[in-house]
Parts: C-alpha cells; structure tokens; sequence
C-alpha cells in the first residue's frame, strides 16, 4: 500500500491544526461573545469596504462652496477636525453628495478646519446597528452621525446624542426659513432638537405611461379604489407579457422601514384603520383594516402580479426600480418620491424623458373616494454625545443645510424642501415630481417615530414578509403581532 | 498550571459569564435599556422557550448539521480520502489543493460564490437554460438545500484531511495480510480499515458539528435566515433578535442555549471517545 509521504503528512497535520485554531475561535465568536459576532456581522453585509471618501472637487460642489456667505465661528478652544461617520447603499447619492459638498465648502470657509469623512459600504439597518454598538461602546466616536426621525428618540434615552438647540438659538435662518411644523416636528419627546430636518418625503404610485398604453390603460391614471389598483395589475398580466404589473415592498432585507413603510402601511392607512394613536402615545392592536391589508399583498404575491420572489428579497430591490421603469418593464409601484435619483442627470439610470414618461398617482384608500399617502419626516445630521468638538459640529450641521446645499439635495433625489427659501427657488420648483408629491401631503399620515418604532418596524416587516411568503395567513398575521407586540414595544406602549 | 489557568480563564470563562450575565438583562441597542439595563432573572429564556421561532430554529439547526457535518462533511470527506488513498501524487495534490482551496477561503467569499452560482442568473440556471430544463431559484424555494450544500463545499476538506491521515497510520502489515488471505476491497474496508478508523470517525464528528452548529457567515450571506425563517438556524435567530430587533439580552440568551447544545455534544462525544472501551 502507498504511503504518504511525510512531507505530505506534516503539511496535512499542519493544516489540520491551524484548522482545528480556526474552528475554535470560530465557535467562540459566535456562540459567547455578541459583541464579536456584531462586528462580524456588520462587516459582512458587505465586505466591510471602510473607505475614508477622497474629496472629490465636484463643480456642484464648488458652486454651492460660492455662494455661502456665513463663515461659522467655532470656538477655538475645541479640536478643528470633525469626523462624520455614513453609509452608502447602492447607488444612493445621499448623504455622501451632501456631506462632500459641505466638506468643501465648511473648509474653505474656515481655514485650519479638517473635516473627515468616514463611510462604509452597508446596508442602512446594518450600518445603523453598527453604530449603535459603537455608540454603545464609547470609544473611537464620530463627531456626527446621520439620522432620521424614527431612530432619535430612542438614541436620546440611549444617551448617545447632543441636542443643538444653543446652536439653533443664535441661527436666524432656523427662526424665519423653517415652517413652525417642521420644527416642531423635529423635537424628540423631551422638547430638544437633535438634527436639522433635510426634506420631507412621501409615498406614491410611480406607473409607467409606455406599459400601461400596451396594456390600453390610461395616459392620466387615478386609481379610486384599491379594485383599481388590483384590476391594472391584472390587465398588464394579461396584455404586456414579459412585464411586472407591480412591485409590493415586502422584504426585510432592503430596510424594515422600505419593507413595511411602502406598501403595507399606505394600504392600512387606505382602510382607515391606524398603526399609532397619537393622541395616547400608544401602538394600535391588528384588526379588520390589518387583516384585509395583509390580504390584498398576499393576493397580489399569490396570483402572480408582483415581481420574483428573489429580487423582492434583494436587499437591492429599492435599486431596480430605477430600471425597471427605465426599459419599460414594471407597471407601477408605491414607492417614495425620492426614486427620481434614479433617472436624473447623474443618477444611476439617467433617462432624459422620465418626467414625461412617468405618471405619479396617489394611493387610493379601500373603498373608492379617498386618497392616502404616508409621511415621512425627513433625517438629517446628528451630534454625538462625547464629541470634543461639539461646537464646531454643530456649526457643521448648520452649515450643511444652508440653501445652495439643500436645493442641491431636492434636486439630487426629489425630496421636499423644508426650508421656505428652496421651496420658493425656481430650480426646484419646476423640477418634475414636486408638484405632484407635495400636493399628496395633504393625505400624509405620518410615521409615529418614538423611542419604539424601529422595534415595531423589525416585528412589522417580518410578518409582512412572512405574509407576502405564505408563511402566515393574513389574519395568522394579526394573531402574531398583536402576540409579539406587547413584548417588542412593552406593554404600557401598546393599546391591545 | 496556573498560566494556562489564567489564559482559559480570560479567553473563556470570562466571555462566557459575561455572556451569561448579559443574558440576564433586558440590555437593548438604543433606548433607556441601553443605558440602564435591568436584571430580568430568566424572562428572556422564557420568552425564548416560549415562542415560534425557537422550536423552528432548533429544528433547522438539526437539519443543517445533520445534512452539512454529519452525512455531508463526513461522507465525502471520507470518500475523498479513500479515493485518493492509492493514487498517485500528482492525482493526490490537485484533489488535495482543490479541496482545500474551498476551506482556505474566509467564508464570506465561498458565501458570494454561492450566491452567483445560485441565484436567478448565476451558473446553475445559465447551464439549466442551455439544456432546456427548468430553472431553480434554489435559494428561494428550498433555501435549506442551498446553505447545506455550499456548507459542504466549503468544510469537507477538513474531514478529509482528518481521514486522509488516519488512513495513512494504518499499518500496511494488516492490509497486506487482509489482502493475501483473499479478502475483497470492500471487506478489507469493511474489516481492516473501519474498525482502525472508529476514533477518528468521533474525533472528526466533534471537530465538525460544533462549528457547524454556529454556522453564520454562509447562511447570512446566502439567504439571510430567509425568505420569512425558513433557514433561520440559531446563530441566525440569535443575530436577529439582537441586531435587527436590537434586543442584546434576548439574543445573548440564545447565544448562551446554543453554547449549552454546544456543551452537550461535546459531553457525548466525550463520553464515546473514553479510552478503554475495546481497545
């Protein structure tokens, strides 16, 4: 019989060793230590690309640098460097466009300044726990953090952020420029502001006009009734073969808040049943309105009239939305009215004739007659707690939301201007979408964002997904969440 | 004996009781908990033993080290080493550094490999579509079968190195003799080799299943834990619960039951591999 030889037989043993090392940790990783196991896992959403951005001297930018008048005055007592820590997703511009711009010009504006920015390649609920944990850890802080209305009362309680109100005191733009609701609405429950609102956004239905005309649909559609939406789907079925009738957002892997915030709450807001009470403080139980809801998602995923199993759960699914109207191949979708980042100039899928080939409907309700939309107050930039330079932080929060950088950033993505300035500006005003998407406000029903809606959020698109997945029934569905509710959110949260 | 007490001590047991500890705790991510976390006593084992999702994750937990480690990575990997056993070098290199090669890789890039191989364009359907058959949204559909096979391709190579070199120890006296009174290769595997394999057969099992058990890496990649829980294993449920749901102390308490299965196969294995029984 051959023999190894023993060469062959050290290296084997060698590697079995070196093995049975890496198996171990490995174990350990996983199994005792959450902490190891986060770092693993935020690293792998991506491969952990932690890249510090090169500044990139766009003409944008340098233009939007020109025109800042108020040269901030730091206190000088404080480190002149600021680190900004974000992610990037796909080909979403923000915020790396909007914090490159304002890097610019916030260090051409103060010499000896040195702004840092950090960003990673991630998912947005992953980068968010990564930064939790780090904010958690309180050590190797970043000076600001982006943030969205959702996630500030929670971090507040967590004691991870500052609030900016001394900053906003002396800032005459913040008294005369930003509507009275906006500020008010971005006040975190002790009464505080921790960010400076960037845009408001909402939902509606994005339809192609090309798609729709084989399928012999209107040029101007306005669904009344959620038959509507249920018998356009069908029609597209049946008469342009080879396209998606419609897109229903119900994987968890592109966000929770994508996940539930898209689709299924413009339909429970559309039967008149609520997800919060605002008068109480308090989450709402499942009933008829959840139930029917969850029912007509399921129909659609059943019968065939949504797009393929694995790009719903893409975490990139939000991305392909832009080609998929780009040639022609989705019917519609409820979706935010920031997917026009998509087709600009410069955006990923630059289409000359979207404004023209996209029709804007708004989400109908149950029954024929109303209209609904859901709000979504927009994020901003936030101060964290520790940071030697909080002064100067927050003149950089102030600066990166002067007016030549927010027009740039509705422009970028088709948010809605907050401030009244860019609301009047005439770039923005005409910039296909506005239009239509700030007169749907009138129908917003607002996202609660209190210290336990990301907790919601996670329960809620599980079972959505779950739902779209005929794991549950609709009514299963209910039973679940109103279950698992008082758990998640804590039972002096929940009305059940 | 007291460096090497210290060292367990600091690399192990501290770990473990933190973790045990944090266990305890309604410890979240965000919010006042993170701040001021509170000991709940066992509310979160509980809530864990309690609901849905556990009986799930425990089930597929199972099915993964049962189809990956148990039947996959042993299987093959002790087939590998008896095929390659009588051939010659240059054969034994190429299987070898082929195999190895899969192990070798972190296991995020095995992991996206599998996901271009499976996914809705990857090989598999290009190939399927080119025979006209139809095509698989493996990961999808049967998202079990998936994890489990890529599991395979990656960690096989370690049983088979295992095997390869237990092989190597048996004395060649007893084959030959085997041999020369006539036995056929399938009794001489049956009645020389096998007996001579039996502790590394159970060596091998223990190297394998526990850090098959907290599998993370493939399966995130892969599929998430989806769609829903359908490949939700516990090192996923437990990441899920603590990250996506931010609750840190549930998802300890997970972590900690999962240390505790941990515990109980090394236990029994422990116990099969005592030496003295017919040796």
């Amino acid at each position: 019989m051959h023999r190894p030889s023993i060469r062959l037989r050290a290296t084997a043993s060698l590697i079995a060793v070196l093995g049975l090392v890496a198996c171990s940790s490995d174990k350990k990783s996983s199994d005792t230590t959450v902490a190891a196991a986060a770092t693993q896992a935020a690293a792998e959403t991506t491969v952990a690309a932690v890249e510090t951005a090169a500044p990139v001297a766009e003409t944008q930018a340098a233009a939007e640098t020109a025109a800042v008048t108020e040269a901030a005055a730091p206190a000088s007592n404080e480190p002149q460097e600021l680190t900004i820590s974000y992610n990037k997703t796909g080909d979403w511009p923000e915020p790396e466009a909007t914090l490159q711009a304002a890097k610019t010009g916030f260090e051409a504006a103060n010499p000896g300044v040195k702004i840092n920015l950090q960003s990673e390649v991630a998912a947005d609920d992953a980068f968010r726990t990564k930064t939790q944990l780090r904010l958690q850890s309180g050590k190797d802080l970043p000076d600001i953090i982006p943030t969205t209305a959702g996630f500030v009362d929670a971090d507040v309680k967590a004691g991870y952020l500052l609030p900016i109100d001394s900053a906003l005191d002396t800032w005459a733009e913040w008294k005369t420029l930003y509507p009275e609701a906006i500020r008010e609405g971005a006040k975190a429950f002790d009464g505080k502001t921790y960010y400076i609102p960037q845009a408001s956004n909402d939902i509606g239905i994005w339809y192609n006009k090309d798609v729709f005309a084989k399928a012999g649909l209107p040029e101007k559609w306005e669904p009344q009734s959620w038959a509507d939406l249920r018998a356009a789907a069908e029609t597209i079925k049946a008469k342009v073969p080879g396209a998606i009738p419609a897109h229903l957002y119900a994987g968890k892997a592109s966000g929770a808040i994508d996940a539930i915030g898209k689709t299924f709450l413009p339909l429970l807001y559309g039967t008149g049943d609520s997800l919060f009470d605002f008068k109480t403080n308090k989450w709402l139980p499942a009933g008829k309105g959840f139930v029917d809801s969850m029912t007509f998602m399921q129909d659609f995923y059943k019968d065939g009239l949504t797009a393929k199993k694995a790009d719903v759960l893409s975490p990139n699914v939000w991305s392909f939305i832009g080609p998929w109207m780009k040639e022609a191949k989705l019917g519609f979708v409820p979706d935010g009215n920031w997917m026009s980042f998509a087709w600009v100039k410069g955006g990923p899928n630059e289409w000359t004739e979207w404004g023209d080939r996209l029709g804007i409907a708004t989400m109908p309700t149950q029954n024929p007659g109303g209209k609904v939309t859901i709000g979504y107050k927009g994020g901003g930039f936030a101060v964290v707690k520790g940071t030697k330079s909080p002064n100067l932080a927050m003149e950089f929060i102030k600066f990166a939301s002067n007016k030549d950088i927010s027009v740039g950033f509705s422009l970028r993505s088709g948010q809605l201007a907050v401030r009244t300035d860019v609301a009047a500006d005439p770039t923005y005003a005409d910039r296909p979408t506005i239009k239509e998407f700030s007169s749907m406000l009138q129908y917003a029903k607002y996202i609660p964002s209190t210290e336990q809606s990301d907790k919601n959020w996670a329960l809620l698109s599980d079972i959505v997904e779950k739902v779209a997945f005929n794991q549950l029934s609709p009514q299963q569905a209910a039973d679940k969440y109103n279950a698992d509710m008082p758990g998640v959110v804590g039972k002096e949260h929940f009305a059940g | 004996m007291a460096p090497a007490i210290a060292l367990l001590g600091s690399f192990l047991a501290v770990p473990i009781g933190y973790a045990v500890y944090l266990s305890l705790t309604n410890t979240r991510l965000t919010g006042i908990e993170a701040k001021e976390p509170k000991f709940v006593g066992l509310d979160n084992f509980t809530k864990l033993f309690g609901s849905d999702d556990f009986p799930k994750a425990v089930w597929l937990t199972l099915v993964f080290v049962i189809g990956s480690a148990l039947i996959g990575q042993n299987l093959l990997g002790l087939a590998l080493a008896l095929l390659m056993q009588k051939r010659g070098r240059l054969i034994r290199t190429s299987v070898g550094v082929t195999v190895l090669a899969a192990y070798v890789f972190p296991e995020i890039v095995p992991g996206f490999m599998w996901t271009s191989f499976l996914n809705e364009n990857g090989v598999l359907n290009v190939v399927l579509r080119f025979f006209h058959l139809p095509e698989q949204q493996v990961l999808v559909n049967q998202p079990m079968i998936g994890v489990i096979l890529a599991d395979i391709w990656r960690a096989t190579a370690f049983s088979m190195l295992v095997y390869s070199a237990a092989l190597g120890d048996i004395p060649e006296e007893l084959i030959d003799a085997a041999e020369i009174d006539g036995a056929s290769y399938t009794r001489v595997l049956r009645h020389v080799v096998a007996p001579q394999l039996r502790r590394t057969a159970f060596t091998n099992l223990m190297l394998i299943t526990l850090p098959t058990m907290s599998v993370f890496t493939m399966i995130f990649v892969l599929t998430g834990g989806g769609p829903g829980n359908e490949s939700e294993t516990l090192p996923m449920l437990m990441y899920h619960k603590a990250f996506q749901f931010g609750e840190l102390g549930y998802g300890t308490a997970i972590s900690v039951v999962l240390l505790g299965f941990g515990g109980l196969l090394s236990l029994l294995y422990v116990v099969a591999l005592r030496p003295g029984k017919g040796e």
